[in-house]
């Protein structure tokens, strides 16, 4: 099973919501597409389970074309399973019925025992006959992932899953989810606009802006190496650091020289260095001082926004027995293991 | 730019289809354009004679006694429904339990029914006037007039006003009277200064319906002998023989209805109060004063209900023998109209609803609207509104193609006149029924491979049945109540339960009038235990 997306264009009227999106999701990864509203993301998604046509480009499963600008293989014809932003759980079925609303193909036998794995591995074999609108909202999405996978599906959609929980328990779910789909070794497609949620679900993410894939990439190559400034600030904290290029792959800041990997053109051109918060440390010893400007108690550690002499200012994770006040001034060096630059 | 030729085929497809439910959606509103255009255009032809005896012997008391009656029972209604509603849904006195719903009973019961029961015992050689000349009481208010029958159909349509006020006051409960009273204000200040203004939208639309529904009225007045533009309708027509000069009385009579359209489109988009705190209410206890609250409740109660049902058993009991094979045709011709009509309305009020989801856009919107503004008609405006172009249409193909189908005085013109005026009943059921089956659920159950006709046996059929049959139950009763269309668009000696008591009302046998009378209440019972029933649910 393999999922490719090539050269997607999709449009409502005269207005285009995804234009030009090509990845590949290989078989038994969990990937998710993530974005503000307005991104494109859901109509992605809900054009690859066959509710939206293309305008242009193909969505293909295994080699096959399910959509393009001539084809579309029906939804119901696709093998693909769907778990929606509101669940969207039959309120008149109870639990164990709603799971195998899919499975009327099945002999009465062979339904009754894959209803009854589902339940066992979403743990909702007591509630099996109670309806919808008694159960809590976690339970009630692990019934909307139990029904969607219990046909067995090729590939797995799910659509803002979390949106509708409260935050406490989405963090839980997320790992949760993920451990589910995990053991049932299922391909799936996620999306959302948190990057919370991404982060803990997916293997590989999808970064969309404005309709377009802005970098295909897993979590910590996103983090740690955006492709470009879009990226670099929707994902994680973090500020640009204005720089100078010079020969041999050397930016000099106001915090030093930096040893870049990637040629930055011309030398003596503008650049600007990407600091997440945890490329900043606070050293007493350091020469470099900076005064505490805002701070966040985070419990382990102190998010502390800093301002150079310049007027600059940084963003520091320090350990939380650092403890230090507004307006005091504290030493800070660079640690930096890969340092990314982007022209001006 | 997106042109059709390069867009694919499921978008193509979804288009077209589009494009079918919107014609179907036009179709389905144009019964309800024939009488509101043959009725807006009336006056537009030339006919020295018949308008100047229209306007010199039939307008100006018509339209006076209209004009009269539509304010007198608004007033009346608003009062009483008003302060029953605010009595039940703020206040704690003995009864209230019981009141709240019994005071809706009186639904049940038509203006014309109420007529039945209450001018045999009031008007001069009635029981009561009887009675109290018996003990030398000799005063005499003719109960057969403007002012009885405003009384008699204030006793049939407070129920109006009084349920959307309930509604109204006990969802803003106790706390705008209570944030009121933190301000130094007295209760009954609070009331007044408080509640009474954040029910105002409310009891405003309730009035409203309480005016169309007089406007509407044709059984009551006729009942009274009491000239209205509705009544002048029906002489017009069957006393004069003149259908144009019924038809010119229904362009008035449209003038009326639109003044009061416009008035409840405005008040549409003017509402918007929220409730004030979702706790429910906790009542106010009116400690001994609370015995007035119940007696003034019981007062309404037993006038409007519990007196007219007594004397219309009363009136029946002598004459179930009455019940022969003729009898029972009557009853069986309004069960088959009223079934009919229970289906067509539903239907057609299921395809606007879909076409409306299914096409989004400002035609199949106004098709909506405009299929469900038929409710706005009186019915004696709708029958010679659509008669008169079918008979037209009928005698142009006799002549032109010697095609000699009688379209007017069918059974099928009746149902569309029907459909015209009830689908708007079945509408606001249909719709949430259809409102329950979410487009997510549609696409969850395609992901799971169910489609066609498994789709709408395991998805819509279970999640709207409810909804559906509740439209369907609302049509019937409305349908077994109706007088004027039946009277006046039923094929020749097709008799049904109203018109029996049209007939026997007109002729003063009041008692012959009970039985039929009391079947239509018995009738009108049903949406009241279903109703009860489903929200029990």
């Amino acid at each position: 099973m393999k999922l490719e997306l090539h050269q997607v264009k999709l449009a409502y009227g005269d207005r285009n919501v995804v234009d030009d999106v090509s990845f590949e999701l290989d078989r038994g990864r969990i990937g998710c597409l993530l974005g503000p509203s307005g991104s494109g993301k859901t109509s992605l998604l809900r054009a690859i389970a066959g509710f939206e046509p293309l305008l242009a480009g193909s969505i293909a499963i295994d080699g096959v074309v399910l959509s393009s600008a001539q084809t579309w293989v029906p939804t119901e014809q696709r093998g693909v399973g769907m778990v929606f932003q509101d669940f969207a759980l039959l309120p008149h079925l109870h639990v164990a019925a709603n799971i195998a609303f899919g499975l009327f193909r099945l002999t009465a036998h062979e339904r009754e025992a894959r209803v009854r794995e589902m339940l066992t591995l979403v743990g909702l074999s007591e509630q099996a006959h109670s309806y919808p609108h008694q159960l809590s909202g976690g339970m009630q999405q692990r019934v909307a992932l139990a029904r969607a996978l219990a046909p067995k599906p090729r590939l797995l959609l799910l659509d803002e899953p979390f949106a509708s929980l409260d935050a406490m328990l989405r963090e839980r779910l997320c790992i949760e989810v993920r451990a589910l789909l995990e053991r049932a070794a299922t391909t799936a497609l996620m999306v959302t606009h948190t990057q919370s949620e991404a982060f803990a679900m997916a293997d590989v993410i999808g970064v969309l802006d404005a309709g377009r894939l802005r970098q295909w990439a897993s979590p910590y190559r996103l983090y740690h190496e955006p492709v470009d400034r879009a990226v670099a600030t929707f994902i994680g904290d973090g500020v640009l650091l204005p720089g100078t290029s010079h020969e041999h792959g050397v930016v000099s800041t106001e915090l030093g020289d930096v040893r870049v990997r990637n040629g930055l053109g011309m030398p003596g051109s503008r650049v600007d260095v990407l600091l997440r918060p945890d490329d900043v440390v606070h050293d007493d010893a350091a020469s470099i001082r900076a005064v505490v400007v805002r701070r966040a108690f985070r419990g382990a550690e102190f998010m502390y926004t800093l301002r150079l002499p310049s007027g600059q200012e940084l963003l520091s994770l320090v350990p939380s027995h650092h403890d230090h006040a507004l307006g005091e001034a504290i030493g800070i060096r660079l640690d930096l293991e890969h340092v990314i630059v982007y022209p001006c | 730019m997106t042109t059709l030729a390069d867009t694919p085929a499921p978008w193509r497809r979804r288009s077209a289809r589009g494009r079918d439910w919107q014609l179907l959606a036009l179709l389905l509103c144009l019964p309800t354009c024939v009488p509101l255009l043959a009725a807006a255009l009336a006056w537009t032809h030339e006919d020295a004679a018949t308008t100047s005896h229209l306007l010199e012997h039939v307008l100006p008391l018509a339209s006076a006694n209209t004009l009269w009656l539509v304010l007198g029972v608004v007033l009346g209604s608003t009062l009483i429904g008003t302060t029953l509603a605010a009595l039940v849904a703020l206040t704690e006195f003995p009864g209230r339990q019981f009141f709240s719903w019994a005071l809706l009973l009186p639904l049940a019961l038509p203006g014309y029914v109420m007529a039945v029961a209450l001018i045999g015992l009031f008007d001069y050689a009635g029981t009561i006037p009887s009675m109290l000349r018996a003990i030398g009481f000799e005063a005499y208010w003719e109960f057969r007039s403007l002012g009885g029958l405003t009384l008699t159909m204030v006793l049939a349509l407070y129920p109006y006003v009084y349920l959307v006020a309930r509604q109204a006051f006990a969802s803003q409960g106790l706390r705008a009277i209570e944030a009121a009273r933190a301000l130094g204000m007295t209760s009954s200040m609070a009331f007044f200064r408080a509640s009474l203004p954040l029910a105002r939208p409310a009891i405003a639309a309730g009035a409203l319906l309480v005016a169309m529904e007089t406007v509407a009225d044709f059984g009551t007045v006729s009942a009274f002998n009491v000239d209205t533009l509705t009544s002048a309708i029906y002489k017009a027509w069957f006393s004069l023989f003149s259908i144009d000069a019924a038809l010119r009385i229904a362009g008035v009579l449209l003038l009326l209805v639109l003044a009061l359209l416009v008035i409840e489109a405005r008040g549409r988009s003017q509402q918007g109060f929220t409730s004030v705190g979702a706790n429910p209410v906790k009542a106010l206890p009116l400690a001994r004063r609370g015995l007035w609250a119940s007696a003034f409740c019981g007062v309404i109660f037993a006038v409007a209900f519990l007196l007219p049902l007594t004397r219309l058993i009363w009136l029946a009991a002598p004459h179930y023998l009455q019940i022969d094979h003729r009898w029972l045709g009557f009853a069986a011709n309004s069960l088959l109209l009223g079934l009919s009509a229970a289906a067509i309305c539903v239907l057609v009020a299921l395809l606007l609803a879909l076409a409306v989801r299914e096409r989004q856009g400002i035609a199949t919107r106004s098709a909506h609207r405009l299929a469900t503004l038929g409710y706005g008609l009186p019915g004696a405006l709708l029958a010679v509104g659509l008669y008169l172009p079918f008979a037209r249409a009928s005698s142009w193909l006799a002549d032109q193609f010697q095609w000699d189908i009688a379209l007017h005085g069918s059974l099928g013109l009746l149902l569309l006149a029907y459909m015209v005026r009830f689908t708007a009943v079945a509408q606001a059921a249909v719709d949430s029924a259809l409102a329950r089956v979410r487009p997510s659920l549609v696409e969850a159950a395609r992901t799971l491979g169910v489609r066609g006709w498994r789709l709408g046996a395991r998805v819509h059929a279970p999640l709207m049945s409810g909804g559906l049959i509740t439209g369907a139950v609302l049509v019937f009763v409305d349908t077994m109540k109706e007088m004027p269309i039946t009277l006046m668009m039923r094929p020749f000696g097709w008799d049904t339960l109203a018109t029996r008591v049209f007939e026997l009302t007109n002729e003063g046998l009041w008692a012959q009038a009970a039985l039929p009378a009391l079947a239509i209440v018995l009738v009108g019972l049903l949406p009241v235990w279903w109703l009860q029933k489903r929200t029990a649910a």
